[in-house]
């Protein structure tokens, strides 16, 4: 049947008009024994990299996944416009019939909001059941019909309807917890089909609820063997026989079971067949074709028991199975301190990996060293079946006769529904005292105050080290990465900061050695200021000749500083020039001169100059070094 | 220069404050204009770099965290669990990242049989602790033999690299710098020449020190963080060619297995590569997401 794609309008009210999320099956009339695939489009001029759909659920319509979700995509460019396409896609197997809508899928698209695709409709029909005679039989063991072979070809698929089918055999559909069920596929093929390729489709995890032992599966060509149902004969292959263990309780289901299987025909003939099964003994290969076939074996519901609480006793450990228990020492004399081994064997049908140790009792003269474990499961038989052997190392510790009593061991019987309590024969060891030379190359001395066994050091039992109680959270709540952390981060501009300020003082420190003209210049400004202070004081003393000679040296110091000239020897005349040769305006030269003109006049004057003239040329001072030391720097 | 100029100033010393008000008081000179206006440039940037640009989440009661670390050490100590379990998990969701959470929360998963959960506990308590005795007895407990012994002549290497976690190795990297700026700032300003040849072989010995630490520092936060490891917490996984369960079977990766995870595929699938195995499993192989916890 042509596949049917139900691709529908974009259903999204929040859309971002690049993108569009579309759902679609391969097939929207599919029947029980069909796979059909489930799609997801979403396509757009550029689609995230983390795009990821939120798909309903599939196991609410009854879709058992075969195989996916699995993935493509394509990147389209068409007159410079970049389209692309990214598919997610499913295969699908129903397990129950009716019509199912299956919900919208739903994506995040950044601030575009939610795209959601359309819903489509999917109608799964009951699978027409194989009514051979004598089959009938099979379907009361089964429960239900068998699957025929579908090709996909309405016409092959009629004939091949009574040629070639698989049949689940399980012996029970109800069963406790950890009781055997046996399950296994059989291949029926007409003989009339001729040699087939078969392949087995893959199915995740289709015990997930059982712990499974394969009991069988073909290795290299199936073991056909003849069988005769009703009129008919058949060649009969197992494919696969399991024995599942039950691990938890409820009804359950086990997944359909599927293959496929290449039919040659001849379809280049110049005369058409009737049908594609009409001749399949051609011999020759040119003419040869071969059709696809899926025949599946149907999902299988079973339901699983919890054990009865009813005279269940203290000391059942969960073992489920029909089992005999035996134990024996490996000699019944041994010598004081010597190691003798005690076998407990736990032998019958069921899980015999699971059985876990009995408990052995605490005998007086008798010190547990260690035990061991081995299974030997026996082979053939579609019951898993074996002996579970314990072995406990016991160490004889003083000398007498030691009766050793029975050991008890309680199992589940699901064939009798009850509890069953296994007990080994009481058994008896005789222990001869050590010779007393042999005793401190083995054991050091017996303890004094208790009289008991010999003190020795040894590992009993290997465990790991114990759960840490002090010391929680002495790295911080988090312990994140340091890099993180804005304080260590600020931290590093210490060290930074550190020599860059070093190394500033040190240039700077080299450079005041090195040029004293420099070191002149810089501090000219702060020794006149110093000066003028010293002249400001004896200017609030009214000490009219002192206070001139400050001015005036505080004026001359200033200029001889920045001309790296000697104070001493400057003249005003000289003064000026120096100014006048480092590009000072000559009405600041000639204020310069008058300044240092007025202060000589006023210390050599016979008239006491006022305090009003006094603060006048102090200010026209402070002006002026102000002035000149802009222009200086500038 | 005379006496007078003598006794006016003294050259090197800082100049006295000005009494004067002037135009340009406060102004700077351009050399340390730049080289301030840099300083405080990086600093606001850095700041601005690393300052949470959220306010922080209110921090939780510690003692309410060590109450409950102690209720579920009485759990494991009575053997339950379960219920030991559930509460080192609460304290883990309330972002809870101790070395000791870790190593007694894998414990607790060994007891409960869950051997991937307990590797992948414990790997990151040895990231957080990497000298925890404990955690690495552990390990090799559930997990024998599991990586093959590196070359001879690597073992002083990574002993040393393991020696430390990247935190640690980051302090110390920060110690030696404090400790190389502290010894160049007073070689640069000391002048007594004893105390200038101890400080040039202690400036040396750090240098010496700090180029050592940076070829283990990178090392380790490589391992730390650099890439993902992820610890395979389901019993036989089997990993695929590709990521798709209609691929063909690729290793079978038993529980408890490390993988580095080397991208992942947007569909419930891994890319990896399973780690402390030999040579030939080197190349990518897949698997489902749930099979891999990311350490």
């Amino acid at each position: 049947m042509a596949a049917t794609c139900l691709w529908a309008a974009f259903a999204g009210n929040t859309v971002q008009a690049a993108m569009e999320v579309r759902a679609s099956v391969s097939q929207s009339q599919v029947t029980l024994a069909d796979t059909f695939e489930y799609r997801i489009e979403i396509s757009g001029d550029r689609i995230p990299e983390d795009a990821q759909p939120v798909v309903p659920d599939f196991s609410t319509y009854g879709f058992q996944i075969v195989s996916g979700p699995s993935s493509e995509q394509r990147i389209s460019i068409v007159n410079g416009a970049q389209t692309s396409t990214l598919a997610f896609r499913w295969l699908f197997q129903p397990t129950r019939e009716g019509t199912f809508e299956i919900a919208p899928v739903r994506l995040a698209a950044g601030r575009a909001g939610t795209l959601v695709s359309n819903s489509v409709r999917v109608v799964v029909a009951k699978t027409p059941a194989v009514s051979l005679p004598g089959v009938g039989s099979l379907s009361s063991v089964t429960g239900e019909g068998i699957y025929p072979a579908r090709t996909g070809n309405e016409a092959n698929d009629r004939i091949l309807r009574d040629k070639l089918f698989l049949r689940p055999v399980i012996d029970k559909t109800e069963a406790y917890v950890g009781e055997q069920i046996t399950l296994r596929y059989d291949l029926y093929q007409s003989p009339t089909l001729g040699d087939l390729r078969y392949g087995i489709e893959d199915r995740p995890d289709p015990y997930r609820d059982f712990l499974v032992e394969v009991l069988y599966r073909p290795t290299q060509r199936l073991q056909f063997r003849q069988e005769r149902v009703g009129d008919n004969t058949f060649l009969v292959a197992p494919i696969e026989a399991v024995a599942l263990f039950a691990t938890k309780t409820g009804a359950t289901s086990i997944p359909a079971f599927a293959m496929t299987a290449d039919i040659p025909v001849q379809s280049s003939r110049p005369r058409a067949p009737r049908s594609v099964f009409d001749d399949f003994f051609l011999d020759d290969p040119f003419f040869r074709q071969t059709v696809r076939a899926r025949l599946v074996a149907r999902p299988l519901g079973v339901r699983i028991l919890p054990l009865p609480p009813e005279g269940k006793p203290a000391n059942f450990s969960g073992t489920v199975g029909e089992f005999q228990m035996a134990a024996a020492f490996d000699r019944n004399e041994v010598q004081q301190y010597d190691l003798v081994n005690l076998k407990v064997l736990i032998t019958g049908k069921g899980q015999i990996e699971a059985i876990s140790p009995p408990r052995i009792p605490d005998v007086s003269g008798l010190q547990r060293f260690k035990e061991q474990s081995s299974n030997q499961p026996s082979p053939g038989g579609d019951a898993v079946s074996g002996t579970k052997t314990f072995e406990f190392v016991l160490r004889t510790t003083a000398p007498g006769e030691i009766k050793f009593p029975s050991i008890e061991y309680v199992i589940f019987n699901p064939k009798q529904k009850r509890y069953e309590r296994l007990q080994t024969q009481p058994l008896a060891l005789r222990v001869l005292p050590a010779p007393k030379s042999e005793r401190p190359q083995v054991f050091a001395p017996p303890p004094v105050a208790t009289g008991a066994g010999p003190l020795s050091v040894e590992e009993i039992n290997r465990d790991i080290d114990y759960i840490q109680t002090t010391g929680f959270l002495r790295y911080g709540l988090t312990a994140g990465p340091l890099y993180q952390r804005p304080g260590f981060l600020l931290f590093q501009l210490f060290p930074v900061g550190l020599l860059a300020v070093s190394y500033a003082i040190r240039r700077r420190r080299d450079k005041l050695e090195g040029d004293v003209a420099w070191a002149r210049r810089r501090s000219a400004r702060s020794v006149a200021s110093r000066r003028l202070r010293g002249a400001g004081k004896l200017l609030a003393g009214a000490e009219g000749d002192r206070f001139f000679e400050e001015l005036s040296r505080a004026l001359r110091q200033f200029v001889a500083d920045f001309t790296n000239e000697s104070a001493a020897g400057l003249t005003a005349e000289r003064i000026g020039q120096l100014l006048a040769d480092r590009g000072v305006e000559n009405q600041d030269v000639a204020e310069t001169v008058a300044v240092l003109d007025l202060c000589e006049a006023a210390r050599y004057s016979s008239s006491r100059p006022d305090v009003a003239e006094m603060r006048r040329a102090f200010d026209r001072a402070s002006e002026l070094i102000d002035r000149l030391a802009r222009k200086l720097r500038g | 220069m005379n006496d007078t100029q003598n006794n006016d100033h003294s050259v090197g010393k800082a100049p006295a404050k000005s009494v004067i008000v002037s135009k340009d008081k406060g102004k700077v000179r351009p050399s340390d204009s730049r080289l301030g206006v840099l300083f405080w440039a990086a600093g606001f940037a850095l700041l601005s770099i690393v300052w949470p640009s959220t306010p922080p989440a209110a921090p939780p009661n510690i003692s309410e965290l060590h109450r409950r670390f102690s209720t579920a050490n009485e759990h494991y100590q009575n053997k339950r669990f379960k219920e030991a379990l559930d509460e080192y998990q609460t304290l883990l969701l309330q972002g809870v990242r101790d070395p000791m959470l870790f190593y007694n929360a894998g414990n607790t998963y060994v007891q409960l049989s869950q051997k991937g959960h307990a590797v992948a506990m414990y790997e990151r308590a040895l990231r957080l602790a990497p000298r925890n005795s404990h955690a690495r007895r552990n390990l090799a407990y559930i997990r024998p033999g599991a990586s093959s012994a590196p070359f001879v002549l690597w073992r002083p290497f990574l002993f040393v690299r393991d020696l430390f976690s990247s935190n640690e190795w980051l302090l110390i990297a920060d110690a030696l710098f404090v400790w190389i700026a502290v010894a160049g700032s007073l070689l640069l300003l000391l002048r007594h020449e004893i105390a200038r040849a101890v400080l040039r072989w202690l400036l040396v010995i750090g240098v010496m020190l700090a180029v050592g630490v940076a070829g283990f520092l990178p090392w380790r936060l490589y391992q730390e963080r650099g890439r993902r490891i992820g610890v395979i917490v389901e019993s036989e996984v089997v990993s695929r060619h590709g990521p798709s369960m209609t691929l063909g079977e690729h290793l079978r990766l038993a529980e408890g297995t490390r993988v580095q995870i080397l991208g992942n595929e947007g569909t419930g699938w891994l890319c990896i590569r399973p780690l402390d195995t030999a040579h030939r499993f080197s190349e990518r192989s897949y698997v489902k997401q749930e099979a891999v916890e990311e350490i």
